[in-house]
């Protein structure tokens, strides 16, 4: 028999419970003339939030767009700034040298593709993302991604945000609640009680009894509390794809209040680790990101240290992680969504928007009743093991290019630390550049263009040679060059320094016309 | 070539101010900036709309001379060809600004680099070291002006609160093939006008905005005017120009 999806119950009041709880009201909560689903949300006041990811995607413009949250609100309420790119130093052989990932795609790379033809077009040392986008120019000149004439979601240059993670898990509470009817129960859950199939039927909490649910969404964080305690499914690590366990995290005050405000996440390679530096509007957030079987705690404070210019660090925060992910992610009707799902290094802002995915999968394929749930499940695992496994690639690809001569590093360039898919990709990369052809599926997590990114950013060469004649596009690549270079003589007067425009914001908002 | 000063007694006392004739100087400006109070006249002439400026992103409203940037295709043939004559027009060589002297009030400047300013000819700014007539004019202008920019503000804010303005983009098509789109022009969205309730017609009727709205929109069918324009002034001639509404995504 089967039942039909009255009530959602999520479980956790992180930023992962707060998005899907919010983007799952905003499709099917009830309106003037049906009756829809009741939205709710059960966070422990006992437990404390992590606050996975300070950084965002361009995916999280069109989540927030679609919660009803204004622009203007939410950067003033999370102290919030623009991100344009990740930028990488002493990745590779730890001499200050620098490559980007901007959020723009290459100029016209729908067009032609720029690997075969940039090289003998630029200067010497000019890198491969100069070459190709605008954008590592606005970063290394603190330009803003737009201006306070644009609208809000508007972009010049595609960009994200970096964001203070506590701060948006109260603004997304607060609009979940007061604009989106998500039911807000703050109790700690005692049992979890279970039907013959394994579904979940219930959950008995301290103070607001027996809480009954057609479907569960676990954002309970590492511990995963339905999916993985009370449904078993196994965690599948990948600590022999990634070395790293254990972030120290720090907060560091700007010296001036005007001091320039980065457009961009700047991830500085370590000894045993790296290092992620990111732009508030009042404080940088900083941390390391390391393995403690090659760094003892002590060294990874002073590395910190020494990189943030202080003799001794307050207020850290020690993470221990282990990498991997669930084996499924929906079993019987329980979806897990964020760190209850798993959890990998920061290096790519992944884990916002595996949440944002997750999220808004959820709310578009919600199955009607329970019959078809498993068929829906099915696809959203499928999917979902993709997308992890597109991260996992991808992530892995800045440790195998790198040259750097440490253990750590070693280590992570060994043959069977890397995953067989990206072995092949590499392998048909040394012929041939990154192309549509390997990311055919639209739900990919990373497309070519940020591929080639890190691919030629690192300073890997694909030998064109072999396949001689189907490069003749020179000149049409050669336009492109020159309209990159174009753009950016035009962008330089147009666009205001990142701090002038977040000043902007706090003082006049953009408009929503 | 524009340098506005601070309007100084010390060092403007021999200055003289040439009579408006031709309006040469609007020769380069694609656009001027129109008070609520002339749209009904300068829907006349020109494409009344809105643009936002890029320093503080604030909708202003301004009148179109032209398509392309820094050409003016209502001054040809050494003379300005339109029926309305902006009213920024007639403050040339003066503007306002703040007065260092004193916050948050303005005072006189003036472009000290324009045409109209030699020591010759013209109307003396001071006459014994004492404001001249024609001095106290500009001044008495310029605070008519300010009441004007401040009801402007008003009605400016009124469309908004009211959502009336909704963005167009206009599609131009050149006789060589060359196509362009000129993007942040804001007009009046006619469908939320017609469904504003009873209450707000009423009040905005009241504070005699009706009319300046009903401006707005009726100016845009000057667009083919500034076609005619482009085409009598221009070697490259306009096709024809689309308009298409920005929706929102």
């Amino acid at each position: 028999m089967s039942s039909d999806i009255k009530r959602i119950i999520v479980l956790g009041g992180g930023t992962a419970g707060w998005i899907t709880a919010g983007i799952l009201a905003k499709k099917h909560a009830s309106n003037t003339v049906h009756q829809g689903i009741q939205v709710s949300l059960i966070e422990s006041p006992d437990i404390a939030v992590v606050g996975v990811g300070e950084g965002t995607w361009p995916t999280m413009r069109k989540t927030l767009a679609q919660l009803g949250i204004s622009e203007t609100h939410f950067m003033r309420q999370c102290g919030a700034t623009f991100k344009q790119a990740s930028k990488f130093v002493d990745w590779i052989h730890a001499q200050n040298d620098v490559y980007y990932h901007p959020f723009t795609e290459p100029q016209g790379f729908n067009k032609v593709d720029p690997a075969p033809y940039w090289q003998s077009m630029v200067e010497p040392g000019c890198s491969f993302s100069e070459a190709v986008s605008f954008q590592q120019f606005l970063c290394e000149n603190n330009l803003a991604p737009k201006t306070i004439a644009n609208k809000e979601y508007e972009v010049v240059a595609n960009y994200g945000y970096h964001l203070d993670a506590s701060k948006f898990i109260n603004l997304l509470r607060e609009h979940c609640v007061s604009q989106l009817g998500v039911q807000h129960i703050s109790d700690t859950v005692e049992q979890v009680i279970q039907g013959d199939n394994g579904d979940v039927k219930s959950l008995v909490t301290v103070s607001n009894g027996l809480q009954k649910a057609d479907l569960f969404v676990d954002c309970s964080g590492m511990r995963s509390l339905l999916l993985g305690e009370t449904l078993d499914v196994a965690f599948k690590p990948c600590d022999h794809v990634f070395l790293a366990d254990t972030a120290l995290a720090t907060q560091v005050p700007y010296a001036h209040a005007n001091d320039p405000i980065a457009c961009h996440t700047v991830s500085t390679a370590q000894t045993a680790g790296w290092i992620w530096d990111i732009g508030l509007q009042d404080r940088r957030g900083v941390g390391y990101v390391y393995s403690s079987q090659h760094s003892s705690e002590d060294e990874a404070r002073n590395t910190l240290a020494q990189h943030i210019g202080c003799g001794s660090l307050e207020n850290v925060r020690k993470i221990s992680f282990k990498p991997g992910h669930r084996e499924v992610f929906w079993k019987n009707n329980c979806i897990a969504v964020g760190l209850s799902a798993g959890f990998l290094e920061p290096l790519e802002a992944s884990a916002l928007m595996l949440i944002e995915t997750s999220a808004n999968y959820l709310a578009d394929q919600l199955p009607a009743n329970t019959a078809v749930m498993p068929i829906v499940a099915k696809r959203f695992n499928n999917m979902l093991l993709k997308k992890w496994r597109g991260v996992i690639d991808f992530l892995k690809l800045h440790y195998a290019l790198s040259e750097r001569p440490e253990p750590f590093w070693q280590e992570h360039r060994q043959a069977q630390s890397i995953p067989d898919s990206l072995k092949e990709l590499l392998a048909l990369w040394r012929y041939t550049s990154p192309n549509e052809y390997d990311f055919t599926d639209n739900i990919e997590a990373f497309s070519a263009a940020s591929y080639q990114y890190i691919l030629y950013g690192a300073g890997f060469n694909s030998d064109f040679t072999l396949m001689k004649h189907l490069y003749n596009q020179q000149q049409h690549a050669n336009k492109q060059l020159l309209m990159t270079q174009k753009r950016i003589e035009q962008l330089k007067f147009t666009l205001p320094k990142h701090r002038e425009l977040i000043d902007k914001v706090n003082s006049l908002g953009f408009s929503t016309i | 070539m524009s340098n506005y000063v601070l309007l100084d007694p010390a060092k403007h006392q021999d200055i003289k101010i040439k009579a408006h004739s031709d309006f040469a100087f609007s020769k380069h400006q694609h656009q001027v900036s129109l008070v609520v109070h002339e749209f009904g006249a300068a829907a006349s002439s020109f494409p009344v709309v809105y643009m936002k400026e890029p320093q503080q992103g604030q909708f202003r409203a301004v009148a179109l001379l032209s398509f392309i940037a820094g050409e003016n295709h209502f001054y040809s043939d050494n003379d300005w060809q339109a029926v309305h004559l902006p009213s920024a027009f007639l403050r040339t060589p003066f503007e306002l600004g703040p007065d260092p002297n004193q916050e948050k009030t303005l005072t006189l400047y003036i472009n000290d680099q324009s045409d109209y300013v030699n020591d010759s000819e013209g109307e003396a700014l001071y006459l014994d070291g004492e404001p001249s007539q024609f001095l106290q004019q500009v001044q008495s202008k310029m605070a008519e002006y300010y009441q004007q920019e401040q009801l402007t503000y008003q009605f400016t804010q009124q469309l908004l609160k009211n959502k009336l303005l909704k963005e167009i983009e206009l599609l131009i098509e050149f006789v060589d093939g060359k196509k362009t789109g000129i993007k942040g022009i804001y007009t009046i969205d006619e469908e939320v006008l017609r469904q504003l309730d009873d209450a707000t017609i009423l009040q905005l009727n009241r504070d005699n905005y009706l009319l300046p709205i009903h401006a707005i929109s009726s100016s845009l069918i000057q667009v083919n005017r500034l076609i005619k324009q482009h085409n009598y002034c221009s070697e490259n001639k306009i096709l024809g120009v689309q308009m298409r509404v920005i929706s929102e995504e």
